[in-house]
This record gives structure tokens, C-alpha cells and sequence, in this order.
């Protein structure tokens, strides 16, 4: 007892706690500061001379007419719908993968590899190839229907809808290795007796999958689910490089809008009330979305 | 009789529809691999050729030797190695003890702390990178010390990212390790932090491991932070990539040769620790 007084637990996380501050969370106060100020280039030595612009920002971007409020309200109604179509798609089929690998089979350590492999190519990497495949021209994906003879013309996939289209499956494709692991792990932890039982009873497959997999699966599905939202509407990598720095507006996530405005047009008092705008939608959807599917867990 | 048939024909189309899953699955995780390796050995007019098969007819490695040429690719690698290697360091050294201290120690604040480790999560990288930007331009201009354009600025903002999952992950790895054994080693005369470097860090490097790859590729694959705090000298890899792309258009075989180079043995050292990245993985996100 004497020995495990001596250490003090507040030094072991003092430096990631210090790091968190600095880095993580006075950058954004910081950030929410801004978008009350007029802040352009000529304040950046001195941020906190920048003259107060009261909501000026925030109305400037909700006005259609003004260069930021054009693009804004397109652009949250495409990440918004990026975040949900790239989430659910990712889940159904990370959710397929882990059921699947679930079952024994030859082979099976193998197929997990090369379902894991979109895990470790680097984002950046996979938009490059998105883009090879997507390209109209000479895209792998038009050459492969049209020699098929699935398709007479070649389709315009970067532009338009299909660009949203794009950037979903190139997000599904890099975000299913984690929810499908995820699930795996999860399932494993289901007794096979219980389906067993199950099947002496003569439940179907479907009330197997209902009354067994599911309650199995659906904390971490949660957890899992929440994440990817979180995380999709940050993207930023992938609209950026499969369409070579200037997404189209079906596909100008809000972060690149920010990006690409703010260090453009040095405009940093708009960019940072977007980001405002955007990091509170995502705090009400959180904390609106924990209270639905977590009851207060008591787990330290 | 006719029921067993039908049974035995069921249990085919089964075994069937799975091996079919399967495969389509195969190809949809291979797919944008394939592709790349494939141009990063065809030649100009076989990528812009309209009629030319997918795969290349006649190979060639000139995308590899050129690439080096087109773009300072060695350069941005080093610096993408320094960056991601101390990153690594700099995140372990900071997320371990704090780990550590979540999983074995009771105190007050602890909640707070935990909320506030999963809150970092819900900030968006781009509402960091201007007031990081402002900050560290001020901190150069009070202190004199550089840290826009260089890569130690890197190095701080991605380590201080990769820290809340890493303790996360890690502390799940440390709530494994049953307690017992460093409180025989503090019997023994060991102090804690001599217990838990000596007794548990072995048993966790697993763990410690998947962290390591887990922020290595976070650093890896940022390209919102070093466009706008790297320079030329500075840049790293994955934003050196984009200068494949110029005026006179995208050479896309030095291109896919340049994404082949940094993403094959990044996959051969996956699959060599798959297993404790996997575990490390699961520990830490999903803890039902």
C-alpha cells in the first residue's frame, strides 16, 4: 500500500493531457473564437487584434450570393449524405465480410488478410487508383463494361451525381476492414451452443441471425457505427485527390471547401465559422445518437 | 427420399452462394491494388489507349526508374520517414504512461479525463489546422524557434492526434494483464513505473505494436496538415504524390509505380504482424 501511494496517476497523464489541450482542444476554442472576428491574413501575428464581426461570418455564409454561402449549404447536404450513405454501406457489407469469415473454412486466415488489406493502403493511395478507375477516357472501370459490352458509351463517372457516387464507394472500399474486424471480433464471442440450441428448436435462419447475432452484435455495432460518422464527415483525403485538388460541387465535402477557401482567400474568420457550424451539427448528432442507442453504461 | 435430395441440393446452392460472396468480396478488397500494379507497369499509350486490355501487354519498369526524376520522391520519403518514425516515438511516450494510468490507477477526474479523450475524436482535422497554423506561426514569432515548415511542427500535431485512440487502444491492452503480477514485482523492490516497464510492457507490446502502426499511417496519410504547414524542403510523400500532376497533365504509370513502392511493403509488414494488429484493433475499439 505504502509503495502504490508514492505514485501519482495525475503525472502519467499529465503529457497527454497537456498535448491534448494545446494541440486538440485550444485550437478548437481558439477556432470558435475566429469565427467571431473579421481574421484574414493581415491578423495572423496578432489574432487577437482582429476586429470583432459579432455573426457576421455565420450570416455571410447562410446568404446565398456571397462566394462561401453558394458552396456551403450544398456542400453540408453532400457531406451529410456522404457521411450516411458511405456509414451504412460500409456496415453492410464489413457486416457480410464478418459473417462470412465467421464460418470455418479453408482458406479462411488468407481471405481475412486481403479483407483487411484496404486497412493498411494509405488513403491517399486508394483515391489515386479510384481516380485510374473512374477516369472517363482510358478509366479501368468504363474500359471493363464497354469490352463487356455492358455499356455502348463511356460514362462520365467523375462529374455530375456520379462523382458523389465516387466518393462513397471509395470511402466504403477504405473503411469496411475496420467494421468488418470489429463485428468479427464480436461475433466470436457468441457461444456456438446458443445456435446450436437454436437449431434444435427449429429456429430459422433468420431467427437465428435475429434473436442470436444481432443482441451479439449490436453494442459494438454502435460504437462501430458512431465512429465511422464521426470520421466520414471529416474526409478529407479522398475527394481531394481523386479529383486532383478541385472536387466538383456534388463532391466538395466541407472540409475540402474549407481548405481550399480559407488558404485560398485567406478568409480564416468564414472558414472558421463553418467549422463551427459543422463541429456542433456533429456534437447534437453524437450526443443526440449516444442517448438513442447507449443507455449510460456504468463500465468505468 | 425426395426431401434428402432436396436437402443435399440446398446444402450445394449454399456452398455455392458462399464461395460466390467470397470471391466477390475477393475483388472488391484487391480491385484498386490490381489496378495500381498493373499501370505502374504499362506505357503511355497502353494507360491512354481506349482499346488497350487492362492489363499491361507489354510491361515495362521505366515508370520506376523515371519517377525518381519527376519528382523528388526520395526526398519526401526521407522526410516522410523522419516524420512518421518520431511521430511514433513521441505518441507512444505520451499515450503509454497515460494508458497505464487509466487502466490501473483510481483518481478523481478520471471520468473528465476519459470524456475528454473520446471528445477529440468529434473534432473535425480541418477545425484544428487554421488556429494550428496561427499558433505556430505566433509561437515562432515570440520565441524565435521555427515551427511552420518544419518537420518537428509535423511531428507535434500528429503524435498529439494519434495520443486519444492510442490510449484507448492501449489501455484495454493493460486492463488484459492482470494486476497481480507488477504488484509481485513492487514486493520484490521494484518501483511502479520499474514494474510496468519490466513486467507488463513485454506482455503488451502486441498491443504497443498495433499503437505503433495505428499512428505511423495516421502520419502517414495526412496530406491537410503538411499541404498547408510543409514546404518544398518539407513536404512528405503523400503530398509529394500530387506532383504527378502538372500542367501537362498526370503522369499516371510514375504515378501508380510511386503508390506501388510505398504501399507494398507497408502491406508485406502488415501481414507479418496481422495478428497483433488485428488483436489490438479489436481490443481497443470494441469493448462490448
Amino acid at each position: 500500500m505504502k509503495k502504490s501511494r508514492k505514485t501519482n496517476p495525475y503525472l502519467w497523464i499529465l503529457p497527454s493531457f497537456i498535448c491534448m489541450s494545446i494541440i486538440q482542444f485550444f485550437p478548437g476554442i481558439l477556432s470558435i473564437f475566429m469565427s467571431f472576428t473579421k481574421l484574414d491574413v493581415s491578423y495572423v501575428r496578432r489574432p487577437f487584434e482582429a476586429p470583432f464581426a459579432g455573426l457576421g461570418n455565420y450570416s455571410r455564409i447562410l446568404q446565398p450570393g456571397t462566394s462561401l454561402g453558394n458552396s456551403f449549404l450544398t456542400s453540408l447536404m453532400i457531406t451529410i449524405g456522404f457521411t450516411l450513405a458511405s456509414t451504412i454501406l460500409g456496415y453492410l457489407i464489413g457486416l457480410l465480410e464478418a459473417m462470412l469469415l465467421n464460418q470455418p473454412f479453408k482458406g479462411r486466415a488468407v481471405v481475412r488478410a486481403v479483407f483487411l488489406i484496404p486497412w493498411i493502403v494509405p488513403t491517399i493511395v486508394s483515391a489515386f487508383c479510384w481516380r485510374m478507375i473512374f477516369l472517363r477516357d482510358f478509366g479501368i472501370l468504363n474500359k471493363l463494361l464497354l469490352s463487356l459490352h455492358i455499356i455502348d458509351e463511356p460514362i462520365f463517372w467523375m462529374i455530375g451525381s456520379n462523382a458523389f457516387l465516387v466518393i462513397v464507394v471509395a470511402r466504403v472500399w477504405a473503411s469496411c476492414p475496420f467494421i468488418m474486424i470489429s463485428i468479427l471480433a464480436a461475433l466470436q464471442t457468441i457461444p456456438t451452443e446458443q445456435y446450436e440450441a437454436a437449431k434444435v428448436d427449429g429456429a430459422s435462419a433468420w431467427q437465428q441471425f435475429r434473436y442470436i447475432t444481432m443482441p451479439g452484435i449490436s453494442a459494438v455495432s454502435k460504437v462501430v457505427i458512431l465512429l465511422q460518422f464521426i470520421w466520414g464527415s471529416g474526409e478529407f483525403t479522398i475527394p481531394y485527390a481523386i479529383f486532383n485538388q478541385t472536387p466538383p460541387k456534388e463532391a466538395n465535402l466541407i472540409s475540402v471547401l474549407v481548405y481550399s477557401n480559407t488558404f485560398s482567400t485567406w478568409d480564416f474568420g468564414g472558414g472558421a465559422a463553418v467549422s463551427t457550424i459543422v463541429l456542433s451539427i456533429m456534437l447534437v448528432l453524437s450526443v443526440f445518437y449516444m442517448r438513442a442507442a447507449m443507455r449510460p453504461s456504468t463500465d468505468d | 427420399m425426395k426431401s434428402k435430395r432436396e436437402a443435399v441440393q440446398m446444402k450445394t446452392l449454399k456452398k455455392i452462394l458462399f464461395a460466390l460472396a467470397i470471391g466477390i468480396l475477393l475483388i472488391w478488397a484487391l480491385f484498386p491494388i490490381f489496378v495500381m500494379i498493373t499501370i505502374s507497369f504499362k506505357n503511355k499509350f497502353e494507360i491512354m489507349g481506349t482499346k488497350t486490355p487492362i492489363w499491361p501487354e507489354n510491361p515495362i519498369i521505366t515508370n520506376y526508374i523515371k519517377m525518381w526524376k519527376t519528382v523528388p520522391l526520395l526526398h519526401y520519403l526521407k522526410n516522410s520517414m523522419i516524420v512518421c518514425f518520431a511521430t511514433v516515438g513521441l505518441s507512444l511516450l505520451i499515450s503509454v504512461p497515460a494508458s497505464y494510468a487509466m487502466s490501473r490507477f483510481h483518481f478523481r477526474g478520471k471520468d473528465t479525463y476519459s470524456v475528454m479523450v473520446l471528445a477529440t475524436q468529434l473534432f473535425p482535422g480541418i477545425i484544428m489546422l487554421l488556429p494550428i497554423f496561427i499558433m505556430y506561426s505566433n509561437f515562432t514569432a515570440l520565441t524565435g524557434i521555427p515551427m511552420v515548415k518544419t518537420l518537428h511542427g509535423l511531428v507535434i500535431a500528429f503524435a498529439t492526434f494519434g495520443v486519444p485512440y492510442s490510449v484507448w487502444m492501449l489501455k484495454s491492452y493493460f486492463d488484459s494483464i492482470p494486476n497481480e503480477l507488477e504488484q509481485a514485482a513492487m514486493i520484490d523492490g521494484c518501483t511502479r513505473a520499474k514494474a510496468m516497464m519490466k513486467v507488463v510492457m513485454p506482455l503488451v507490446l502486441p498491443g504497443i505494436i498495433a499503437t505503433a502502426i495505428y499512428v505511423f499511417l495516421l502520419a502517414w496519410n495526412n496530406i491537410m496538415f503538411t499541404g498547408i504547414l510543409a514546404d518544398q524542403s518539407t513536404r512528405t510523400f503523400a503530398n509529394g504524390l500530387q506532383e504527378f500532376s502538372s500542367e501537362n497533365g498526370t503522369e499516371y504509370g510514375q504515378l501508380m509505380a510511386a503508390c506501388s513502392v510505398t504501399t507494398i511493403p507497408l502491406l508485406i509488414i502488415f501481414l507479418m504482424f496481422q495478428k497483433q494488429f488485428v488483436g489490438g484493433m479489436t481490443g481497443g475499439a470494441v469493448k462490448s
